[in-house]
Order: structure tokens, then sequence, then C-alpha cells
């Protein structure tokens, strides 16, 4: 990868991106986020799990794909208020600590991508001992059925951590003061997870049946948190469940796997636009 | 080694630094002077690739800061004013981190982190946590991390602050130390500290320059007239008349009180005569006691003072 701007051109150098990105999960772990995160995780996958059947009657362990499709809306909440505030803390926290990065001899786009990395992997950390011990509890209990696709959804899951993460370096670089980069950062959690489809929902109103079809479908790629949500159902084979957006993407697209490459790849652009926008900004910011 | 010309620098449309320009050879201490919002800090920052300027270049060790911005930081030890520290970490932890990404080779890591915890004084904190130490010890950090990958350029933003007065003297005699085979550019508000330290000094207020010399060139061209402080034991009117008589004296003034009949006083006279000898004899012959007689010398802080009021005036 080539990068320019003030910084003359250079390749980017990798040894100091997993530098800063193995620095960034320290702090992290030091800073006790990352457990907090893990227990937090464990604690919810393991009560879903457990009392996810109350209101039918039943207590007791439910084995992996329910469970994952008990946890989805809890992770759709959950996962983007975490990489948002764990970004944003990252990229306007300590000015001390990011004057130290700055001034040392590495580019901008080294510094972005390794604290981008960084966090990614606290967040992956925190994941994977929170529902890994979680997992490792249903499985004893309920045996490894829909193992599978309990990792994928974990899989998505982090897709949408990521995603979340780029927006947060996106908002807290354009923002540049702490306070406000909280303020949008929260406005995006809340904008995403419930004000979206409201407002989606609200606009097929004014729209005929077929062109509300399309907007529904097309509505789709500009929320992450519904194509994670759709996703994770196509998936966990709920098709019939998650209602016309996605009944129309998978027939529009002639099959589950095809549907979930796309928004996958969507997912991809989500995570990639904003960090190429923070990183063009970044290069010419004064610090 | 560090040449700066013309340098411009705007925030919005409010500037903050115009037409800076200055020169620091090899092996030299520049201080950096000015009061508050006088643009030091942003000709730091651009030098140090922080930001760019708007206009005027900056050259460091042959590199133009804004072209080949990376050789200048690999060339270059920062101190900024706030101590860049990560607090959870332990010194020597933080330490490698900055030695692993100002890129020094993995085999001189050790030798080099121990070398600069042995400068800075750090022995005794280097497993401790960052968070857990006193301001002193921070700022030594702060210093060690500029210094970790052995730069041929050292910026020194308020390298004292905070410190004690034994951590200051002990600061200030590894800066001189460095200088034997570092270039230096060295911010502070302590102005003696400056004449100690510096061979040269830059002062800049309201983002221009306005005045560049060594300390002792500074001090003599503000020097218009030559100024003695006196401490006689006599009648202060009888004293007054006897100093003003006195050929070459300018203005006599009463200074404070000491005790009884003994006050001390305050001659000015002609830059190029010594009038002490002929004040000495002219108050030892009227029958008063004479208790001291010194002149007084022009400080940098006086220079200082001098320039930046006549800037704002």
């Amino acid at each position: 990868m080539i990068f320019g701007g003030g910084e003359n051109i250079k390749l980017m150098d990798f040894n100091t991106v997993t530098t800063i990105a193995h620095q960034e999960l320290k702090i992290n772990i030091r800073a006790k986020w990352t457990l907090v995160f893990a227990g937090g995780f464990g604690i919810i996958a393991l009560a879903i799990s457990y009392f996810g059947l109350v209101t039918a009657g039943f207590v007791g362990f439910q084995g992996f794909t329910r469970t994952s499709a008990s946890l989805l809306n809890l992770v759709l909440y959950l996962i983007p208020v975490v990489s948002l505030m764990m970004g944003t803390l990252s990229f306007t926290g300590e000015k001390s600590a990011n004057e130290l990065l700055f001034s040392q001899p590495v580019t901008r786009s080294e510094i972005l991508l390794g604290k981008i990395l960084g966090l990614f992997l606290s967040i992956t950390t925190a994941t994977f001992i929170g529902f890994g011990l979680a997992g490792f509890v249903i499985a004893v209990q309920v045996g490894t059925e829909g193992l599978t696709r309990f990792l994928a959804f974990v899989g998505l899951g982090l897709l949408l951590a990521l995603v979340f993460l780029s927006l947060s370096a996106m908002v807290a670089i354009l923002s540049g003061k702490k306070a406000k980069a909280f303020g949008f950062s929260l406005f995006l959690w809340f904008f995403f997870v419930l004000l979206y489809d409201l407002l989606v929902i609200g606009l097929t109103f004014v729209f005929k049946e077929r062109t509300a079809n399309i907007f529904i479908f097309l509505s789709l790629f500009g929320n992450p948190v519904d194509m994670v949500r759709v996703s994770s159902l196509i998936l966990l084979n709920g098709t019939t469940i998650f209602g016309a957006a996605g009944a129309a993407l998978v027939k529009f697209l002639g099959g589950q796997m095809a549907s979930s490459l796309l928004l996958i790849s969507a997912l991809g652009v989500w995570v990639a636009t904003p960090l190429l926008i923070s990183d063009r900004v970044l290069r010419k910011q004064d610090i | 080694m560090i040449a700066v010309e013309n340098l411009t620098k705007y925030y919005g449309t409010l500037p903050a630094i115009q037409g800076v320009s200055f020169r620091v050879e090899k092996g030299e201490i520049l201080g950096f002077l000015g009061p508050n919002g006088a643009g030091k800090t942003t000709t730091m920052r651009i030098l140090t690739g922080f930001m760019p300027a708007t206009s005027g270049t900056a050259t460091v060790a042959g590199y133009d800061v804004f072209k080949d911005s990376l050789e200048v930081r690999k060339r270059i030890g920062y101190l900024p004013e706030n101590v860049p520290i990560y607090n959870d970490m332990e010194v020597s932890a933080y330490l490698n981190f900055v030695t692993e990404v100002k890129g020094v080779p993995k085999k001189l890591r050790k030798e080099k982190i121990q070398q600069v915890i042995k400068n800075c004084g750090l022995e005794s904190v280097s497993n401790r946590m960052i968070k857990n130490l006193s301001k002193g010890y921070r700022q030594r950090v702060g210093l060690a991390q500029a210094l970790v990958n052995d730069p041929e350029v050292l910026i020194l933003d308020e390298p004292t602050m905070g410190l004690d007065p034994k951590q200051i003297t002990e600061i200030r005699h590894l800066i001189k130390e460095l200088a034997t085979e570092k270039t230096i550019i060295l911010s502070s508000h302590i102005l003696p500290e400056v004449s100690m330290i510096c061979q040269r000094v830059v002062i800049i207020n309201q983002g221009k320059v306005v005045a560049e010399d060594t300390t002792e060139n500074l001090t003599s061209r503000s020097q218009t007239s030559r100024r003695i402080l006196l401490q006689v034991d006599g009648p202060s009117e009888v004293v007054l008349k006897i100093l003003r008589e006195v050929n070459g004296v300018n203005r006599v003034q009463r200074k404070d009180q000491v005790t009884g009949n003994i006050f001390n006083y305050e001659v000015e006279a002609s830059k190029d005569r010594d009038v002490r000898r002929d004040l000495a004899h002219a108050i030892v012959q009227s029958g008063n006691g004479l208790l001291e007689l010194r002149p007084v010398e022009v400080s940098l802080e006086d220079v200082f003072v001098k320039l930046v009021t006549e800037e704002e005036g």
C-alpha cells in the first residue's frame, strides 16, 4: 500500500502497524476494558442460553443455534456501542499518548491502521473470551451441534465491530474534540440501531408497493446493523422470520450464499470507506 | 543543522507565526523564549512534523521538514509540553515500545534503554507504572523517550517544568552534556535557566522573532546606561546631594530603607563612564558610611521584558 501526502510517498511498514496494534491491545487490556467486555459478553451469553426459553416454561441451556438467535438482538445493540466508545476513547483519549505517536518516524496511515487493528484485537479478545467461555459451558451441557453457526455468528459480530471502529475513527478525526466526538458517536449508535429502521418503515408509506420493495431492499445497504442482522438470520436459517427485506434480498440474489457474500462485501465497504476518509483527513490535519 | 526561513503559520485567518527565521548550528543549544501564545510551540510542532506551515521552509540535518518529514523525525527527539506517556505501562516497557516505533534494531534496544534509564536517573522506577510516578519522574521519562534512539537533534519544550531544584540541576547538567554531540532547541519560561544553558537565544513575540543573539550580546546591547546600587549609612537628603554632584551621574534614586539612616540608592550613569570609584570616594570623604556598592547587571529577563513590552506598546 502506498500513502503520500505531507509525509512523502512511502510504503506502509507493517511491522510498525503491528507494533502500534500490539501496544493498543496492551493498553486496552491494562485499562481492563477488554476484561469488562469479556465478562459482560460471557455472562450475557450464558444467561440468554439458560433463560432464553423461560417464557415457554423451559429453563436450561439451549443449543448453539438457538443461543445465537436469542443473542442476536443484544449483539446488535452492544457491539456497535462498545466499538464506538472504545474507538472514540482511543482516538481522542490521552492527548499526550497520541502526541507520542505523531512525533515518531511513522506515517499517520500506519498510526490509524495500527490503532484500528489494536482496537479490533481488543474487541476480538473480549468476544472470544466471553463467548468462548459461554460456548464451552453450552458444549458441555448440550453438545456441539450448531457450533459452526455460532462461530460464524460471532464472526459477523466482529465484522460489525470493525465497521463501528472504523466509523469511530472517522468521527474522532473529523470532530477533533473529545466531547464532540462522543456526542457524534452516540448519535451514530442511536441512528443505526434505533432510528434508521423507523425512518425506512415511515418512508415506505410514501412509495407504491413495488417501489417500496426496492427501497426496502436498497435501504438494507445503508445500515451495517441491518446487514449483520439479515446475514445472521440467513446463517441461522431464519429466513422466514426476518421479514420483507431479507426475503426480497434472498429472492433477488437467488440464494442464501450469494446474499451472504453480497452483505459481507457491503460490510467490507462500510469498513473501508470511513477508514479511507479518516486517512485522507488525518494526513492533512494539524495535530 | 537546523535552518528555518520565513516560516508562517495561520490557524484559519489568525497568524500564529509570521516570517520566523533562525539557524542552529551543530552542537549548539538555542534558547527559544517568548510569552504564552507567542508561537514557540507552533514553531516546534512544525519542526517535528505535527503540522505543516502555511509558507516558508525548514530543514533539519539537510532534510526538508515538509517533504521528508519521516527522515526529519528519525533524527529528532521531541519532548512536548504535555509529556508523551502511556499511564498504564511500566517505564521500561514504555521505553521498549518507543524504541520499536523509532525503528531501533532489536539487538540494540536493551542497551539503549539501559543507557537512557541511567542518564535520566530512572533506575529506581524502571519497573513502576508511569501513572504512579511523580511529575518530576514523568518529565524524566518524557526526556528518556526523546533520547532513547540517540537522535542528532533534541527539541525540548519546557524540559524542567515540574521538577524539584535538585532534579532541575541534574536535568540542566544532562542537557549541557548532551550538547557536546547534539543540537538542541530548548524552550523555557525560566529565563535564568536559558542564560545558564543556552549559547544563543531567539526571542519570539506575537508570532515574530524580535531578537536573536548570544545572551551576552543581548544584555550588553540592551544596556543603555550603567546602573550602580549603593547602601549608605547617613542622612538621606545629604547622601542624595553628594551622589548627584558626582561627575557623570545622570540620575539618583533612593530605594528602600534598610534601618534607621541606612538606605539603598540606585545611581544611573553614562554607559561609557565607570563612576564607581568617584561615588565611593565622595561618600567616604563626606564622613558617611559606605556599606555596599555594586553594579546592577542587565539580566536576560530585563531584555525579554523590555523587548516584549516594546512590541506590545
